[in-house]
C-alpha cells in the first residue's frame, strides 16, 4: 500500500510503501 | 473554557483562500496532507478524484488535541452534509457520513459519482456538534493532517487535488 505525504508548509512530497499484510496459512495436518 | 465559535462560511465566496499545495494523484492508497497547523479553515478542491474501482474515498481529519475537533463536515459547494448521505446538487459529489465521536479525528465516506466531469469541493472544519446538530464552527487550527484514503483500492484516475487554508 502506498501513501503519499504532502507537507503543506515545505512542499515536500514523499511516498511510503508498506507491505500488504500477509496471512500465514497453516499446513494441513496428516 | 469555551472555544471560540465561528460562523459557517460561504464556502466559495467570503474568504480569501490560500493555496497550500497542489498534487496530482498517482496509484497511491492514501494521500496525506500534513503540517496543517496555521489556518482556521481548510478546503480541499479536486477534480476527477476517483478510486480505480469506482467506489469510496474516505476522508479523515486528524488533530493533535484530544477533543473538540472530532468532526469533519464536507460541503458540496452549497450544502452542508452532516449525517447519513445525500446526493450532491451538482450530481458530482455524493454524500458524507457523520459518525462516531473519535477523540483524534473523524472519518466520513465520500462516494464518488462515476460520471465525474466537474470539479468538486470538499471543505473540512473543526466542529464539535453531534449528529444532526446545528453547525457550530470552531477554530480548526489544531488540525494537523487530512487524509484521503480510498476504500479497497487505490486512486486510479489522475486528478489534481489542491488544499487551501483560510483564517
Amino acid at each position: 500500500m502506498k501513501t503519499m505525504f504532502i507537507d503543506t508548509q515545505t512542499g515536500e512530497i514523499t511516498i511510503e510503501e508498506t507491505p500488504d499484510e500477509v496471512t500465514e496459512t497453516q499446513a494441513p495436518t496428516e | 473554557m469555551g472555544a471560540t465559535v465561528f460562523p459557517a462560511p460561504s464556502v466559495q465566496t467570503d474568504r480569501n483562500w490560500v493555496q497550500l499545495s497542489s498534487v496530482t494523484t498517482t496509484a497511491v492508497a492514501t494521500i496525506s496532507f500534513t503540517s496543517l497547523t496555521a489556518y482556521k479553515y481548510y478546503k480541499i478542491l479536486s477534480n476527477k478524484l476517483v478510486s480505480s474501482n469506482g467506489t469510496n474515498v474516505t476522508m479523515t481529519l486528524n488533530n493533535d488535541s484530544t477533543s473538540t475537533y472530532s468532526y469533519l463536515h464536507l460541503f458540496n459547494n452549497t450544502s452542508i452534509l452532516t449525517t447519513g448521505s445525500a446526493t450532491g446538487t451538482t450530481g458530482i459529489i455524493i454524500g458524507i457520513a457523520g459518525q462516531g465521536s473519535a477523540s483524534n479525528g473523524y472519518s466520513g465516506v465520500v462516494t464518488i459519482n462515476s460520471d465525474l466531469t466537474k470539479e468538486i469541493t470538499y471543505t473540512a472544519y473543526g466542529n464539535n456538534s453531534r449528529f444532526g446538530g446545528s453547525a457550530n464552527w470552531f477554530d480548526a487550527s489544531q488540525i494537523s493532517r487530512i487524509d484521503l484514503t480510498v476504500t479497497g483500492d487505490t486512486f486510479g484516475t489522475s486528478g489534481t487535488i489542491k488544499v487551501f487554508g483560510s483564517n
